[in-house]
């Protein structure tokens, strides 16, 4: 088992991390999600041992690593740009951890032999020169290379980053049938969410160098529990919101006009989000608006309208079967308060 | 890969070491000769002079005449070696202004010519000389029915014009010996002149010997019959021919006058350790044994007229009667400006 | 702080051994020529006042300036094709066209006598065809001749240098030009040439300052007629015995190339950052078109037998007898035989300085050997030093030091030698490990040059990889730095053995005449009468190519990819 423990580090007087912690358990997939910048290859490098922490340690098995260097933590790390040896091919590539640590060559190239397979490389790729490779073998070259030597922790740093979206769809696939076959404890860095969900048991979620939170994929989706979260996530219809009392009535005054508070003990300004996949067309959902449609757009499964309320654009996601009015008519909108409606403190 | 690397690696070191191993000799007397890059001898001479004197004898080449007269001047303080060979006639004087011999009058002095000894004080000693003159292709002026020159004035003759190569008396040191021999026949005030009637007669000029020699010379193919070389050119020439020949093919001119004659000197240099050991070994240049190895080694010929010639030489070398006459004073005097003057006549 | 004192510690080698041998002697020398005039100003003003001297200076920079351009034009079309095709016989064009680049002038000339001679094989071959009496092309001691020599000897630099980095140059940027309207010449006129222009600066500059220092080409092949900084420091010295002019002119030139290799230094250091660049083996195609293959092949063809024919001539001309011609067209009768190379083994004169081909052989890989290892000594720290980041101050400051001795005449530093090399335990005036310290002062920029991109192109990346993987630092150290950096060491290795192989200047000016190298010993045949000899001296010569050949050829085996510094 990973743990960090109160992890800071800045560079030249700019915090890179700022109080970090967080466990990853045995056999476990962490994914750790961030936009560019926020401190994810950084913390990598911590955990690696190629950086060390200003303060904060990491354990390793309740063991702590601060005095163990790189070479001696038994980690293995899987590089954005794959760092393959130039000089070596495949197979030296895919050896290189056993030979540093001396192993037995039979046992090295029987080992070779079934990492390769697992990465679903045939045989005759050992002799290849890895410079000659495509963007996709030279990745599965680097997750065997990191994975022959059985490491305690494999990190994976945007493994996928370089990939076309097709290649990258099937790999993230590969990838994760492959950890999970193997029970490998994988730190998986990434800024994709869509990579971070199809992979991972948890996610921890970084901000200019702080935890932001760390959930499941379904909680995060569902509850993002903060402003940032929910536009990171990609989710729009956020809207600055107000607490109005009246007698004991409680409601939101937003842009779009008042939505029922769905908590009664709710103070000040808040953010307010109506979750664009919970909001429908027609009257069948508890809260009703009016508006006017200006914009259909075609993604595939889920269609997009974006609806003119009082001025303010909703964004609704809607199923592929709806049929849509035409553009400049006035649609009807409903919703059901404890789908749709989600509030946060304001930023 | 690995293997090559190691191999690379050992190979170097031993290089290195093999490279500095030679550097101190271990001998009973070492006597070090300083010469220029011209200089050869037999092995078996030196060995003579080695065994009978318990010495090793180490030489050190630096250049032609000019540039180790020069060195040696530079070095005067710490000298190079005990013996400098090699300072010719021309260069004498820059040797002996910069006072790097210590004066030694060998008893082998006596049965040497006196025309030879340019240096009363007897610092430089000389040991051999030889004659530049003008060659020529005997093929080409018999195949052109042609005579060839008989003498320095004929090159400003129209039917000798185009024909003749000579080497930049800046840069070569059988150059300079031909513009002293136009210097010599024409006197201070003539040579310019003929110069300038050799221009207008379509002279080249190259930088060096060997070019003229080997790229110029119609003997080896070049365009002109007639080049500035040495007496003793055409039976050398002879001697390493590639297959026997009965008589040379090129022969040279030597009227009155018209071949300029180097001599070459050696002489202690001050400061020596091994003063002794030097006066034998200049003693044993003088003598016969060093005097008849000179013809075929360095195609000059013995001072010493006890020393015998090898029958190509006596067969074929033609030596000039009179050669033209530049005192040693004058040479020292007005090398520079002579060099400049000729310079500024025909180059520029 | 820390950064400065490792670095200090990086130059100290190079530094001590460039102030013991190249400082010294030259401070030494200058010091005594000026004292010789008894002022240091008044051999300047005369150096001024002096319409042929600066006539000298001003001839010296219009060759070099005129000999640069032509082989850059030259140079760039055969620097494209090898950057941007794939055909056979490339890496045997970029071998054949080093050889020169550390052949002895001495051998090029011989070369180009063979060829262009008035015997030469061109001349031969229309004498006959055309039954002239007159030798239809004069070719020694002509400005030509200068020029051409210069573009033989220098092709080699835009090649490597200008060749190699369009090479890693990705194809795509000029794809985005075209897509964006832009025609071929628009492309190469506001895309390419723009990237490339550092690297092609840096190439024109070190072409243009061996063309400004060059001394044998001008000596030998332009005559008389022609003098530069370097011959007329020469002439001075040896002719006229004229110290402080020689002195004045010395320092002319060495101020001059300190410029130059100042510029150069800050262009080379912005090629290591260069834009996106590819592994050349993405990026080099076939030839797109049959007429492209064609004009290619036509151009290429020309550039091999440029650089292929005054070898090959050469090489004819030592295995063909001389003998039983007289110069006349009529009466050749070429026939071969391999006379000379047996002659060279035999002494017919029992010379004490004989040496075989063998013993000549050897001592001059031992001499070379010797460079390799104290080049690599001594060129090892101060490519780490150019190669580390951080502290460029330093590494700045010294970098262009290490070209001077580069752009220093051989005469005047030869007269150093002698002057400050003369007592205990610095006495090394007549040792033969002097050759090896000349030539290592020759090789070193040469090697570090090599080096220093290579040590610079470790990625932190692989080091950080090795580290993950469990690789301790001593195992980082064999398993990833020691293969990388590994062939560039050999490539430097082999480039200063082909250097010093071919040195002849500072070898003469300091051998030890029993320990003749091959171009001392070509030299000593050349300059005596006889067909043997002059055949033996042709016979040597050949030898001399084939093993520096085969140093190039080797280079061009083991090259790490990799942007070509020089």
């Amino acid at each position: 088992m990973l743990e960090l423990r109160h992890i800071s580090k800045s560079f030249e007087g700019k915090p890179a991390l700022a109080d970090v912690s967080f466990r990853v358990k045995t056999g476990e997939i962490v994914a750790l999600l961030g936009p560019s910048g926020s401190g994810k290859s950084t913390l990598l490098n911590v955990v690696a041992g190629l950086e060390t922490p200003d303060r904060g340690r990491v354990l390793w098995d309740r063991k702590d690593l601060s005095r163990v260097p790189a070479h001696r933590r038994g980690f293995g790390l899987m590089f954005q740009d794959y760092a393959l040896f130039p000089h070596r091919d495949v197979y030296g590539n895919v050896a290189f951890a056993m030979q540093m640590s001396h192993q037995s060559s039979a046992y090295i190239t029987k080992r070779v032999r079934q990492v390769l397979q697992l990465v679903d490389l045939s045989v005759d790729f050992e002799h290849r020169d890895v410079n000659s490779l495509s963007g996709g073998e030279q990745q599965r070259v680097a997750l065997a290379r990191a994975l022959a030597s059985q490491p305690g922790l494999l990190m994976l740093d945007e493994p996928l980053g370089s990939l076309d979206r097709a290649l990258r769809a099937r790999l993230l696939e590969d990838l994760s049938i492959i950890l999970r076959k193997a029970g490998q404890t994988s730190l998986y860095v990434t800024h994709d969410q869509e990579e971070a969900y199809a992979i991972a048991d948890r996610i921890v979620l970084l901000n200019i160098g702080r935890v932001v939170r760390v959930a499941t994929p379904e909680q995060l989706y569902w509850h993002p529990a903060s402003a940032f979260v929910a536009r990171f996530l990609g989710l729009e219809n956020l809207f600055p919101a107000r607490v109005v009392r009246s007698g004991r009535r409680v409601w939101l005054e937003t842009p779009i006009g008042r939505l029922p508070a769905p908590n009664k003990a709710l103070n000040g300004d808040l953010t307010v989000l109506l979750r664009p996949d919970a909001l429908h067309l027609g009257r069948s959902g508890a809260v009703k608006l009016k508006g006017k449609l200006l914009k259909k757009r075609f993604r595939g499964k889920t269609p997009q309208a974006r609806v003119d309320v009082g001025g303010t654009q909703l964004v609704l996601e809607l199923p592929s079967v709806a049929q849509l009015p035409a553009i400049g008519q006035t649609v009807q909108i409903s919703f059901n308060p404890k789908e749709a409606l989600q509030v946060f403190p304001r930023e | 890969m690995k293997i090559s690397l190691k191999f690379l690696l050992c190979s170097l070191l031993l290089g290195a070491l093999a490279a500095c191993a030679p550097a101190v000799p271990e001998g009973p007397r070492t006597l070090t000769v300083m010469t220029h890059d011209s200089f050869a001898v037999s092995e078996e001479v030196v060995a003579a002079f080695e065994a009978e004197h318990n010495a090793d004898v180490v030489f050190l080449k630096l250049g032609d005449a000019g540039e180790a007269t020069n060195k040696a001047v530079l070095a005067a303080d710490v000298p190079l070696a005990d013996v400098f060979y090699g300072v010719d006639n021309t260069f004498l004087s820059r040797a002996l202004d910069g006072g790097i011999f210590e004066p030694y009058q060998s008893p082998v002095l006596a049965d040497i010519p006196d025309e030879f000894e340019l240096d009363p004080e007897h610092r430089a000693l000389p040991v051999d000389y030889g004659d530049v003159c003008l060659n020529y292709d005997i093929a080409y002026f018999a195949d052109n029915d042609t005579a060839p020159p008989a003498n320095l004035e004929d090159l400003l003759k129209p039917e000798y014009a185009s024909l003749l190569v000579v080497e930049n008396p800046a840069t070569s040191s059988p150059g300079l010996a031909f513009l002293f021999a136009t210097i010599g026949h024409f006197g201070e005030d003539g040579y310019l002149d003929y110069w300038r009637g050799l221009v207008a007669n379509d002279v080249k000029v190259v930088n060096d010997w060997e070019t003229a020699f080997f790229t110029e010379f119609s003997r080896w193919g070049g365009e002109r019959p007639i080049v500035v070389s040495y007496a003793s050119s055409p039976p050398v020439d002879l001697i390493f021919a590639e297959e026997p020949v009965d008589a040379p093919v090129t022969a040279a001119v030597v009227s009155d006058g018209s071949c300029f004659r180097q001599i070459e000197f050696v002489g202690i240099l001050k400061g020596t350790q091994q003063r002794e050991l030097a006066e034998d070994w200049i003693d044993f240049m003088l003598s016969t044994t060093f005097q008849e190895d000179l013809p075929l080694q360095m195609f000059v010929f013995p001072v010493n007229p006890n020393a015998q010639l090898q029958p190509e030489f006596v067969n074929f070398l033609i030596e000039p009667e009179e050669t033209a006459l530049v005192s040693p004073a004058d040479i020292a005097a007005h090398r520079e400006e002579w060099i400049e003057a000729w310079t500024d006549t025909v180059l520029r | 702080m820390r950064n400065n004192l490792v670095s200090a510690t990086l130059w100290f080698l190079p530094l001590v051994f460039l102030g013991l041998f190249y400082f010294y002697p030259l401070g030494s020398i200058l010091a005594l020529s000026f004292n010789r005039s008894g002022s240091l100003l008044q051999p300047f003003l005369d150096l001024l006042a002096s319409a042929p001297l600066r006539g000298v200076i001003g001839f010296t920079f219009w060759q070099a300036s005129l000999s640069t351009l032509l082989t850059l034009a030259v140079g760039l079309p055969a620097a494209y094709l090898l950057a941007r095709y794939r055909f056979p016989g490339k890496s045997f064009l970029r071998a054949l066209s080093g050889v020169p680049f550390v052949l002895p002038t001495l051998v090029v000339a011989a070369a180009f006598d063979a060829l262009l001679g008035p015997r030469g094989w061109l001349n031969l071959g229309l004498r006959q065809l055309f039954g002239l009496d007159a030798v239809p092309i004069h070719f020694v001691n002509t400005f030509a001749a200068i020029l051409i020599a210069h573009i033989f000897y220098n092709t080699t630099i835009v090649l490597r240098l200008v060749g190699d980095f369009w090479a890693r140059l990705s194809p795509r940027i000029e794809q985005a030009a075209r897509s964006l309207g832009a025609n071929s010449w628009q492309t190469f006129r506001h895309v390419t040439l723009p990237l490339i222009s550092p690297a092609l600066a840096a190439a024109a500059l070190l072409v243009f300052i061996f063309d400004f220092t060059s001394f044998g080409v001008i000596l030998i092949l332009g005559g008389p007629r022609f003098a530069t900084l370097e011959t007329e420091i020469y002439y001075q010295t040896t002719a006229l015995f004229d110290l402080p002019t020689a002195a004045a002119l010395a320092l002319v030139q060495l101020l001059c190339t300190l410029a130059l290799t100042l510029i150069y230094t800050r262009l080379t250091s912005r090629l290591s950052r260069p834009v996106e660049l590819r592994a050349p083996s993405v990026i080099t195609r076939p030839f797109p078109s049959r007429r492209a293959r064609f004009l290619a092949s036509v151009f290429l063809l020309f550039l091999a037998l440029f650089f292929a024919a005054p070898l090959g001539g050469l090489a004819a001309r030592s295995v063909t007898r001389l003998e039983g011609d007289r110069g006349q067209a009529t009466s050749v009768q070429p026939g071969l035989t391999l006379d000379y190379y047996a002659a060279l083994g035999e002494d017919q004169r029992g010379n004490i300085f004989f040496a075989t081909p063998t013993e000549t052989v050897r001592t001059s890989f031992l001499y070379a050997g010797s460079t390799v290892f104290l080049a690599l000594v001594i060129g090892l720290p101060a490519s780490w030093a150019l190669a580390r980041r951080g502290d460029a101050l330093l590494s700045r400051l010294l970098d262009p030091l290490l070209m001077l001795p580069l752009g220093t005449s051989a005469v005047t530093l030869g007269l150093g030698f002698i002057v400050a090399l003369n007592s205990p335990p610095l006495d090394l005036r007549a040792s033969p490990l002097l050759v090896p310290l000349a030539h290592t002062l020759v090789a070193l920029p040469f090697v570090v040059r090599s080096l220093a991109p290579a040590l610079r192109s470790i990625r932190p990346r692989l080091h950080q990889a090795a580290a993950v993987l469990g690789a301790a630092p001593a195992q980082v150290v064999r398993h990833v730095d020691v293969p990388l950096v590994g062939r560039a060491l050999i490539v430097s290795a082999l480039f200063a053995f082909a250097l010093s192989i071919g040195e002849f200047g500072a070898t003469a000016m300091i051998a030890r005449p029993e320990y003749p190298t091959i171009p001392v010993l070509i030299y000593r045949l050349l300059s005596q009468p006889g067909a043997l000899t002059y055949g033996q001296a042709m016979a040597l010569s050949t030898i001399l190519m084939l093993v520096t050949g085969g140093g190039m050829l080797a280079i061009e085996k083991l090259r790490v990819v990799e942007i070509g510094e020089f």
